[in-house]
């Protein structure tokens, strides 16, 4: 890569693959990314050398282009890609060289971005000779001459994680730096204009965030490298439009949180992989994803204005406990807090008849992300009544229904009395479930104890009238549900 | 059974035919809840070739307020699709929004959308006739009207076709083998396919046009239709009467004057017993097939003095069997572990060779996993996958936890190991042999 002072950025990217088996074939081909707003594809070639020793330049034709966000309404950011079918002891190489003017002096470079076996991978940075380059490596050890990072014989790894992160000058030396930058962009884009105020007038939080949550997530990206992800759209459009991305809903809410004297920040976070932030590489385009901290009489209250199924005094699993960086002059990398732990009671009211079919009625009531998955699961099934409390936290439901048991044989019934799915994240968990059987029906067996891990399972029999009554109860193990809270943010 | 509802509908979907090339849809779609508003707010036109022109779009309110889309909000991606978002959306929102298309020949206008359309309007000069099929999906089909009787029509395509095939069918010189199957199977197997990502083919055998068969015969690589034709001039030097076909999809209609209803190509050969069918220009096939969307179709003959309208044979299900076979050790712990081979033959093979062109080593291993959700596959070998004509082999060890179910003194062992699973859909009217699932149950010692 040759960086200039001027922003302008130039990466040629070579790589050479050596096909082994027929499964490899399709290990030969490359890819770039680049922002159509603001960099430009010099040249992109690429050759296949068979094992005979001819070589074949790959047609310009057969280059692919495309959007990279398929989800967005639009992006800027786009994928050229080439690919062809390789033989074995064949040799695949490419060359691009593009050209970008970004406001970003950080770059990033993975030695492993395809997991392949690696006989060599380097990268080499030229700069002016007076410009400061801080490296950071993050799992990997490469030898270092100059500005030439090299790494050599790394085995296959699809999980390789292994890359040289890169600041040049003295821009975001530390996480306070960033988060100045990142206040900067946002607070134009906040203004409190007389719409807002009027939207916001005698509104609680609790109905701005509800409000905002509302509205529809349309992603529009474009001028990437000049730093336009991180700049929301004045909020007064936002509101305008009814629709907007995630740093877009994040500043509505808080231009009409600050009409109403309630302060607020932006918060960056990773959604998708919190733990490609690192503390030793400070840098904005480590996140991808914007909420929302407002200020409390409890201290700050994370919410994701995007998710429309977490309340408000929630954060949605998948951020909890992040990396996190508040949009304010002078903040740290904090993290966001775990939330409570969920809470299911289920209760299950069930009838067999003699001819092995089985019937009742689920009750079920749900707090915390449980509640927020049910929400988005739900929306569109008929028959399931739900009883939704949003924004308040609980979501209850019930539902009857019948089915057939599977038999064994002509002798013997075979009944799962653990209906439902268990929840593969920490739960709050109890279930009660009620069987009546008819009295032409024996129970041969019942399950022991090792048929439910991790938790306590009570079985009872009882005889209610003529019909025998089995009743289960089960809960999982109060270790099971125990998870410490990192310190919050003020702290 | 579960539904998906939908609650928004199209009041009215007016398309207007503007010939010579051009085609106008406008669009009012009622919005009834805060899902609609999430659903179907944003809007994205596909297109192929050139995008949509004169777009329009606006949000109508209950209020009766009106607010259109600026024209700096719609958004195309170059490729394949122009998108827009309508504003200030709320539950009983009207959207409206209206673009012009392009096309050339007839016209296919699905009639089934997302969304519900109360009334459709479309309008077609007279010179145009339209053809209701009921699908499902349903669609109406626009060509030009036409004088000529439909015999006099397919009488001429007919002739033009197979006075183009004897253009094209220059001579060559005889192989040493006469059989057809042989004769099929060396032009599937010994000539490359530029089309297709056999593991045969490399970037230097980019495929110039053949202009004969001995060219074919000659570079050893060609297209489909290229290799379809070295295959009949073949058959004709060794002796045989040979005719160029045209398949039709289902829905061909004869009394509908479009040959795009005959889309596919195969090579008929005369025998004393009637006509066969070949289609070497498929590299994935193996002898005695034709193509899944080709077995059991109608097909139109070509011969100078005219058609001859057949339907093409179906496969035997033995020819597209998979074999499936799993040697597993039953645990105390419900358990099963052991090693699995598949064999796939014909059809199913060649489905499963076309789904991998476009994926990555990886994806395809994916694939077989996500095939045993729940279990954890080792060693798994994929062979043949993109080698032409013989069937696709997989192998892999697997371990299923938990595989029977367990109660305090038995184990019910499910013997339908493989389910009905069944990854490809074959043609219509193939006999299956289908496995009954049970259950087996086991004692465990007291």
């Amino acid at each position: 890569m040759v960086a200039e002072r001027s922003g302008r950025q130039t990466t040629t990217t070579r790589s050479v693959v050596r096909i082994l088996t027929a499964e490899g074939s399709t290990a030969a081909r490359a890819g770039i990314t680049y922002d159509a707003t603001g960099a430009r594809v010099v040249s992109f070639r690429a050759w296949l050398l068979s094992s005979s020793g001819e070589l074949q330049e790959i047609a310009p034709s057969d280059f692919k282009d495309r959007a990279l966000n398929q989800g967005e309404i639009h992006s800027s950011l786009r994928q050229r890609t080439i690919s062809v079918p390789a033989p074995p002891g064949s040799v695949f190489a490419s060359e691009a060289v593009v050209t970008a003017q970004t406001v970003f002096a950080q770059f990033e470079f993975e030695f492993q971005p395809d997991g392949l076996p690696i006989a060599c991978s380097r990268f080499t940075l030229s700069s002016p000779p007076d410009w400061p380059v801080r490296a950071h490596l993050f799992d990997a050890h490469p030898t270092v001459a100059g500005q030439t990072w090299t790494v050599h014989s790394l085995p296959a790894n699809s999980g390789s994680s292994a890359r040289l992160a890169i600041t040049l000058g003295s821009a975001f030396a530390t996480w306070s730096d960033v988060a100045t930058w990142l206040a900067a962009q946002a607070e134009p884009a906040a203004r409190v204009t007389p719409a807002i105020a009027a939207r916001a007038a005698s509104q609680s939080v609790v109905a701005l965030a509800t409000f905002v949550q509302g509205l529809r997530y349309v992603a529009v990206n474009a001028n990437a490298n000049q730093g336009e992800g991180f700049r929301p759209r004045d909020a007064d459009s936002v509101l305008a439009l009814g629709y907007g991305d995630c740093k877009d809903k994040a500043n509505l809410l808080r231009a009409l949180l600050r009409a109403r004297g309630v302060d607020s920040w932006l918060v960056a976070v990773n959604a998708a992989d919190r733990l490609r932030v690192r503390p030793e590489w400070p840098s904005p385009r480590l996140f991808n994803h914007a909420i929302l901290a407002v200020s409390t009489p409890d201290g700050l209250q994370y919410f994701d204005p995007s998710d429309p199924y977490t309340p408000f005094g929630q954060l949605p699993a998948a951020l909890q406990n992040s990396p996190a960086l508040l949009f304010a002059p002078g903040a740290m990398l904090a993290t966001t807090p775990a939330g409570d732990i969920a809470v299911v009671e289920r209760s299950v009211h069930l009838a067999i008849t003699a001819d092995g079919k089985i019937g009742g009625r689920v009750l079920e009531s749900s707090r915390g992300h449980v509640a927020a998955d049910y929400r988005a699961k739900l929306i569109d099934y008929p028959g399931i009544h739900v009883r939704d409390e949003f924004p308040g936290d609980g979501l209850h439901l019930h539902y009857e229904f019948t089915a057939s048991l599977r038999a064994a044989g002509p002798e013997l019934l075979i009944l799962k009395p653990f209906l439902l799915a268990d929840f593969a994240s920490p739960v709050s968990f109890r279930e009660t479930v009620e069987i009546t059987l008819p009295p032409e029906l024996l129970v041969d067996e019942l399950p022991d104890h090792a048929f439910f891990r991790g938790g306590k399972l009570v079985l009872e029999r009882r005889d209610v009238a003529e019909n025998p009554l089995l009743v289960l109860r089960r809960a999982p193990h109060e270790q099971s549900l125990h998870r410490r809270n990192p310190p919050s943010l003020r702290q | 059974m579960l539904l998906l509802l939908a609650f928004a509908e199209v009041l009215l979907w007016d398309t207007r035919v503007l010939p010579p090339n051009q085609i106008t849809h406008s669009i009012r779609v009622q919005l009834s809840d805060h899902r609609d508003v999430i659903r179907y707010g944003t809007v994205s036109i596909p297109y192929r070739g050139h995008a949509p022109s004169a777009v329009n779009a606006r949000t109508v309110l209950s209020t009766g307020a009106v607010i259109a889309v600026s024209p700096s909000a719609f958004f195309d991606d170059g490729q394949r699709a122009l998108s827009f978002a309508l504003p200030a959306l709320e539950p009983g929102a009207i959207i409206e929004y209206q673009y012009t298309e392009s096309y050339a020949g007839t016209l296919t206008i699905p009639l089934q959308r997302d969304l519900p359309v109360r009334r459709w309007a479309i309008s077609y000069p007279p010179e145009w006739e339209p053809h209701y099929f009921q699908g499902p999906p349903a669609y109406l089909l626009l060509t030009p009207r036409s004088s000529q009787l439909p015999d006099d029509f397919w009488r001429s395509y007919a002739a033009r076709l197979a006075a183009t095939f004897e253009q094209e069918l220059a001579p060559v010189t005889p192989r040493p083998e006469s059989d057809l199957t042989a004769l099929a199977e060396f032009c599937r197997t010994q000539i490359k396919n530029s089309l297709y990502r056999t593991d045969n083919l490399s970037p230097a055998d980019r495929s110039e046009p053949n202009a004969t068969p001995a060219d074919t015969l000659r570079r050893g690589i060609g297209t489909s239709h290229e290799i379809n034709l070295l295959f009949a001039a073949l058959a004709r030097a060794a002796g045989y009467s040979v005719f160029y076909v045209r398949v039709g999809t289902p829905d061909f209609r004869r009394e509908i004057l479009d040959p795009g209803q005959l889309p596919n190509e195969v090579i008929a050969v005369r025998l004393p017993a009637g006509y066969a069918f070949f289609n070497p220009g498929v590299p994935y096939l193996s002898a005695g097939l034709l193509d899944a969307d080709e077995e059991g179709q109608p097909a139109l003959l070509a011969t100078a003095e005219g058609p001859e309208f057949v339907t093409l044979p179906r496969s035997s299900p033995a020819l597209n069997r998979t074999e499936r076979q799993a040697h597993l050790a039953l645990a105390a712990d419900g358990s099963v572990s052991g090693h699995v081979e598949l064999v796939y033959h014909g059809l199913t093979s060649a489905a499963r060779k076309r789904k991998a062109e476009s994926q990555s080593a990886a994806e395809r291993l994916a694939d077989i996993r996500g095939e045993y959700p729940g279990a954890q596959l080792t060693n798994i070998s994929l062979r043949n996958i993109a080698l032409p004509a013989v069937p696709v082999q997989i192998e892999f060890d697997i371990y299923v936890p938990n595989y029977a179910d367990r109660s305090a003194r038995r184990l019910f062992l499910p013997t339908d190991f493989f389910g009905s699973r069944a990854s490809f859909t074959l043609p219509p009217g193939h006999v299956y042999e289908s496995e009954v699932g049970n259950i087996l149950p086991v004692r465990r010692p007291l």
